[in-house]
C-alpha cells in the first residue's frame, strides 16, 4: 500500500540546544490505526507538533500525497487534512457542540454566525462516522469520554484524513474506552489514517496496525503490530524487559503509623465523598489503596496529606491527631507526599531542580544558617541526589519545568524520599511517565518500605499496585469494599469486581484494615 | 432616629418628581457606555482596566476639537465627537500593543493608562487653554438633545424618556448592538472562544492577538464614546476630575453582568438610581457628601452580593455535574 504521510529524516533542536528529534522517520498509510510507542522525552510530542505545525522542524521532509508540505501553524496543518486530538482539550467550555466543532470555520450569514447550518454540519458529520452527540448541548455540561468524542468530530468536520491522538485514553473509563476503539475503527475502515499516540501496549496491540516505535530522539522501528509482542515493544522502548515482578522481601510490618479512623469528608458542594473509613498503615509494609477514579480516594489523601479538611472521624500521625495540623507540621511529623499532579502541587515549574530538591528542607540548620543559606551545602547535596536517582539533566540550575515528566517526577522523588520521613503518601506515582523511570519508582519505595517506612500507594495502574502492595484496599462509593491481607492470591479479575463494586466483601473482612 | 426620618423624607419628596427618572436614565448612559466598553474586552479576556483613562482624554479631545473648529455653530460638538472616539479607538490599540506584543500585564496596562490619562489631560488643557481646572474658557458646545415624536407629548412618560442627549440614547441601544455583536456574529463567537480558551481558539487556527487586538479597539472607542457624552452632553466643558470614577463604576457593572449586555444596562440603571438621588442633594436636608459618596457604596455593596450569588451559582452547577458522573458510575459495568 502506497504511504500517505511520510516525515523523511525529520530533526528538531530545541532552543536549549536539546535534540527531540534527531533524523525521524515516520510514514503512514492511508487507512491505518499506527501507534507511535516510546518513553516519556523520547519525541513523539515533538513528531506531532511538527505534523500539526505548532513547532518546524530544522532539517527533514514531511511529504503528504507526495507532496513536500511546509506547515507553519496548526492552519496549514488543518488545510492539509491533519486534525489533532489534544490531551487537553481545547474547547471552549460555554459554547455549544455545534460552535465548538465548527469554530475556526464558521458557516455564516453575511456577518452572522449561522447556527442552524452549524449545527446541521455537526449533525451531518457525527451521522457519518456513528457519534452519538446533541449538538446543541453545552461543552461544559458534557462528560469527558463525549468531550473527546467532540474532539474528533472537530478535527473531522474540517475534512481531516489524517487524525493525531494523544493518549487519548488516559482520561477515560474502560467502557468509554472500548467505545472509542469501536469509532476509531469505523474511521479506518472509512479510509481515515490515525496515528495513535499511547503508553499502554495493551491498548496499542488491541487497537493498532503497525507501530513506530521512538527512542531519546531516534526511530527504532516499524513493525506490524501481529508480529511483535507487548514484551516486545516494550523492550525495543526501554531496551531492557520491563519487569512488573519487582524483587521485594516480605514485609514485616511493625507498629501503626498512620490510623485512619471512622473518616468521613464532605467536599466543596457538601456531598459525602469518602464515608466511615478505617485503616492502617504500619511501619514496613506498603499498603496500596485500589479504585475506579472519583471513588473517594482523592477526597480521602487529601484529608490525609492536609490538603483539605475532613468533617468526621479521626486521622492520627505517630499518635497524633492530624486535623489542625497545617503542611509543617504534618511533614515535621514525618509525612511525605508524591501528589497525584506534580506540575500543581508537586513541583514549582519555574523554578531549578536544586531549589525544587531543597524547598522541604530550607529550615534546616544544614542548609540555613538563621541568615544566610548555605549554598554549597545545597549543591553538594542535590547533585548527589540528582546522581543518584538519575536525574536527566545538564545540571541542578536547569528549570523543572525544561524537563520530561518522567525526569520532572524524579525530582519530585528524589525531594521527598530524601526528606525526614515515617509515612511515605504516593499517588499515582508513575503515571504519565516513561517505563524506566516508574521502575525506579517503584523500587525506591520497595526500598522505603524495606527501610521501615510507612508507605500508602494509590495507583490506578492495577499491575503496579498489584505487584508493590503488601496488603490491598479497595474503595468503591466512598467506602472500603474490600481489604486483602496478602496480594499474592489476588487476580486481577476479582480485583475488578471489588473495584467495580459487583462483589462485596463482609465487614468483618473489611475490619481487618485497621490494626490495632 | 432622625436620620432615618430624613432619609424617608428625602426619599419621598424627590420619588414624585418626573425629572428624578429622567437624571437615572440619563446618569446611567456614561456608565453604560463604559460598561459596555469593558464588556467587550472582558469577553476576549482582555480586561479594559483603562476605561476611565480613555474616558478622560476623548472627553478633552472632544472639547478642544470642538472649539478648535468653531464650536457650536459650526457644527463642532459632532466633530469632537469623531475625534473622540478615534482617539479612544487609538489608546485602546495602544493597551493591546503594550499588553499582547511587548507583553506587560493587561491590569498594569490599565493603570498606567488611568495614571498617564488623568495627568496628561490636565497639562494639555493648561497648555493650550491657561486654566488648570476646567475649559469653560472654550466654547466647545453640546450635543443636540432629541424630542422623540409621539411620546413626548405623553404627561410625564414624555418628561422622563424624550428630550435626552442623543447619546443617551445611543448608549441604550448600544445594549442591543453589543448583545449581537457577541451572540449572533462570527466575531463575537471568536471573542468569546479566545476569552474563554485562547489555546483551544489558537489550534483551530484563529489568531488571538487579533481578536483581542479588536475588542480593545472597540472598546476603547466605545469608551471614547463615553468620554464625550462627559464633556459635550452631561457637561459642556471638560474638567479635571470630570469622569470622577465612572470608567471603574462602568467595570464594576460590566463584572456583575459577566459582560452580558442586558445584565450590565440593569446594572448600570440601579446605579443610576443613586446618581440620580445626588443630583437633588438641594431638596434634602442630608449631607451633599454622603449623597455624593452614595453612588460608589452601592456600588461597593453591588458588587460583594454579586461575588458571592456567582459562587454559589457555580456551586451549584458543580453539584449538578457530579449527581450526573455518580449516575453513570451506578449503571452496571460489565
Amino acid at each position: 500500500m502506497e504511504n500517505y504521510l511520510v516525515m523523511e529524516n525529520v530533526t528538531k533542536i530545541y532552543n536549549n540546544g536539546i535534540i527531540a528529534n534527531d533524523k525521524v522517520n515516520f510514514s503512514a498509510r492511508k487507512g491505518e490505526i499506527h501507534a507511535i510507542c516510546g518513553e516519556n522525552g523520547a519525541g513523539k510530542t515533538t513528531l506531532m507538533k511538527m505534523l500539526f505545525g505548532i513547532e518546524q522542524p530544522d532539517e527533514g521532509r514531511i511529504i503528504i500525497k507526495g507532496k513536500d508540505m511546509h506547515l507553519n501553524s496548526p492552519m496549514d496543518a488543518i488545510k492539509a487534512g491533519i486534525g489533532m486530538v489534544h490531551q487537553h482539550f481545547m474547547q471552549v467550555p460555554t459554547l455549544t457542540v455545534a460552535e465548538n466543532v465548527t469554530l475556526g470555520i464558521e458557516p455564516t450569514n453575511g456577518i452572522v454566525f449561522d447556527m442552524d447550518k452549524a449545527i446541521k454540519m455537526t449533525t451531518e458529520c457525527c451521522e457519518k462516522y456513528g457519534f452519538e452527540i446533541n449538538p446543541k448541548a453545552h461543552v461544559q455540561d458534557l462528560s469527558v469520554g463525549v468531550k473527546q468524542k467532540v474532539e474528533i468530530v472537530k478535527a473531522l468536520v474540517k475534512g481531516c484524513e489524517i487524525l493525531i491522538l494523544d493518549e487519548p485514553t488516559a482520561v477515560l473509563t474502560p467502557q468509554e474506552t472500548k467505545e472509542l476503539f469501536v469509532q476509531l475503527k469505523n474511521l479506518r475502515d472509512s479510509g481515515c489514517t490515525i496515528i495513535f499516540i499511547s503508553h499502554k501496549l495493551n491498548e496499542v496491540k488491541e487497537l493498532c496496525d503497525r507501530v513506530t516505535v521512538i527512542k531519546k530522539g531516534k526511530t527504532i522501528g516499524v513493525w506490524n503490530i501481529k508480529d511483535v509482542t507487548e514484551a516486545d515493544i516494550s523492550r525495543y522502548m526501554v531496551g531492557v524487559d520491563v519487569d512488573l515482578d519487582i524483587p521485594k522481601k516480605p514485609a514485616e510490618p511493625k507498629e501503626n503509623v498512620l490510623v485512619v479512623k471512622d473518616l468521613t469528608v464532605y467536599n466543596e458542594a457538601g456531598k459525602k465523598k469518602v464515608d466511615d473509613v478505617s485503616f492502617s498503615v504500619r511501619k514496613g509494609e506498603i499498603v496500596g489503596i485500589a479504585g475506579v477514579e472519583g471513588n473517594g480516594q482523592r477526597e480521602m489523601i487529601d484529608a490525609i496529606t492536609g490538603l483539605s479538611k475532613y468533617s468526621y472521624g479521626s486521622i492520627t500521625l505517630m499518635g497524633k491527631e492530624v486535623k489542625d495540623m497545617d503542611i509543617k507540621g504534618l511533614r515535621t511529623n514525618g509525612l511525605v507526599h508524591i501528589p497525584e499532579d506534580r506540575n500543581l502541587y508537586g513541583c514549582a515549574r519555574s523554578m531549578s531542580i536544586r531549589d525544587n530538591m531543597i524547598a522541604d528542607k530550607i529550615t534546616d540548620p544544614k542548609y540555613n544558617n538563621g541568615l544566610f543559606i548555605n549554598e554549597k551545602a545545597i549543591k553538594e547535596d542535590t547533585d548527589k541526589w540528582i546522581d543518584e536517582f538519575g536525574v536527566l539533566c545538564d545540571d541542578g540550575d536547569q528549570l523543572v519545568g525544561m524537563l520530561s515528566g518522567g525526569n520532572v517526577q524524579k525530582v519530585v522523588v528524589a525531594r521527598e524520599f530524601t526528606s525526614h520521613s515515617e509515612l511515605v503518601v504516593c499517588d499515582q506515582p508513575t503515571r504519565g511517565i516513561d517505563v524506566g523511570a516508574a521502575e525506579f519508582v517503584r523500587e525506591r519505595m520497595v526500598q522505603m518500605r524495606d527501610q521501615g517506612k510507612a508507605i500508602l500507594l494509590i495507583s490506578a495502574d492495577l499491575a503496579e499496585i498489584m505487584s508493590l502492595s503488601d496488603s490491598l484496599i479497595v474503595m468503591h462509593g466512598g467506602k472500603i469494599n474490600a481489604f486483602f491481607k496478602d496480594v499474592k492470591s489476588l487476580t486481577e479479575e476479582d480485583l475488578g469486581f471489588y473495584m467495580l463494586g459487583v462483589k462485596h466483601m463482609s465487614e468483618d473482612e473489611i475490619r481487618g484494615a485497621l490494626h490495632e | 432616629m432622625g436620620v432615618i426620618t430624613e432619609i424617608i423624607n428625602t426619599i419621598s419628596r424627590v420619588v414624585v418628581l418626573p425629572t428624578f427618572y429622567y437624571m437615572i436614565i440619563m446618569s446611567a448612559a456614561p456608565i453604560l457606555l463604559a460598561a459596555l466598553a469593558c464588556a467587550i474586552a472582558l469577553k476576549a479576556n482582555a480586561i479594559n482596566m483603562g476605561t476611565e483613562g480613555i474616558m478622560t482624554m476623548s472627553a478633552l479631545v472632544a472639547v478642544l476639537v470642538s472649539s478648535s473648529v468653531g464650536g457650536q455653530a459650526k457644527g463642532g460638538p459632532w466633530l469632537g465627537l469623531v475625534a473622540a472616539i478615534i482617539v479612544g479607538a487609538f489608546l485602546g490599540f495602544l493597551v493591546s500593543v503594550f499588553a499582547f506584543r511587548l507583553k506587560i500585564d493587561i491590569i498594569l496596562v490599565g493603570i498606567a493608562m488611568n495614571l498617564i490619562c488623568t495627568g496628561a489631560s490636565v497639562f494639555l488643557m493648561y497648555v493650550l487653554t491657561g486654566d488648570r481646572t476646567t475649559t469653560t474658557s472654550l466654547s466647545s458646545g453640546t450635543l443636540p438633545q432629541v424630542a422623540i415624536p409621539l411620546i413626548k407629548d405623553i404627561p410625564i412618560i414624555g418628561e422622563i424618556l424624550s428630550g435626552h442627549y442623543i447619546l443617551t440614547y445611543v448608549a441604550y441601544i448600544l445594549v442591543f448592538v453589543m448583545s449581537f455583536l457577541l451572540f449572533k456574529t462570527k466575531l463575537g463567537l471568536r471573542i468569546r472562544a479566545v476569552g474563554e480558551n485562547e489555546d483551544a481558539a489558537e489550534s483551530v487556527g484563529i489568531s488571538s492577538l487579533h481578536i483581542k487586538t479588536i475588542a480593545l479597539i472597540i472598546s476603547g472607542a466605545l469608551g471614547g464614546l463615553a468620554g464625550v457624552f462627559m464633556s459635550e452632553c452631561y457637561l459642556a466643558y471638560f474638567s479635571s476630575g470630570l469622569i470622577a470614577g465612572r470608567g471603574f463604576v462602568g467595570l464594576a457593572a460590566c463584572n456583575m453582568g459577566s459582560g452580558n449586555p442586558g445584565i450590565i444596562a440593569l446594572c448600570c440603571l440601579a446605579f443610576g438610581i443613586f446618581y440620580g438621588f445626588s443630583n437633588f442633594a438641594t431638596l434634602s436636608n442630608l449631607s451633599i457628601y454622603a449623597l455624593n459618596a452614595l453612588p460608589y457604596a452601592v456600588v461597593l455593596v453591588g458588587v460583594v452580593i454579586y461575588s458571592v450569588y456567582t459562587r454559589n451559582k457555580e456551586l451549584k452547577r458543580l453539584q449538578g455535574l457530579e449527581s450526573e458522573e455518580n449516575l453513570e458510575y451506578s449503571q452496571p459495568a460489565k
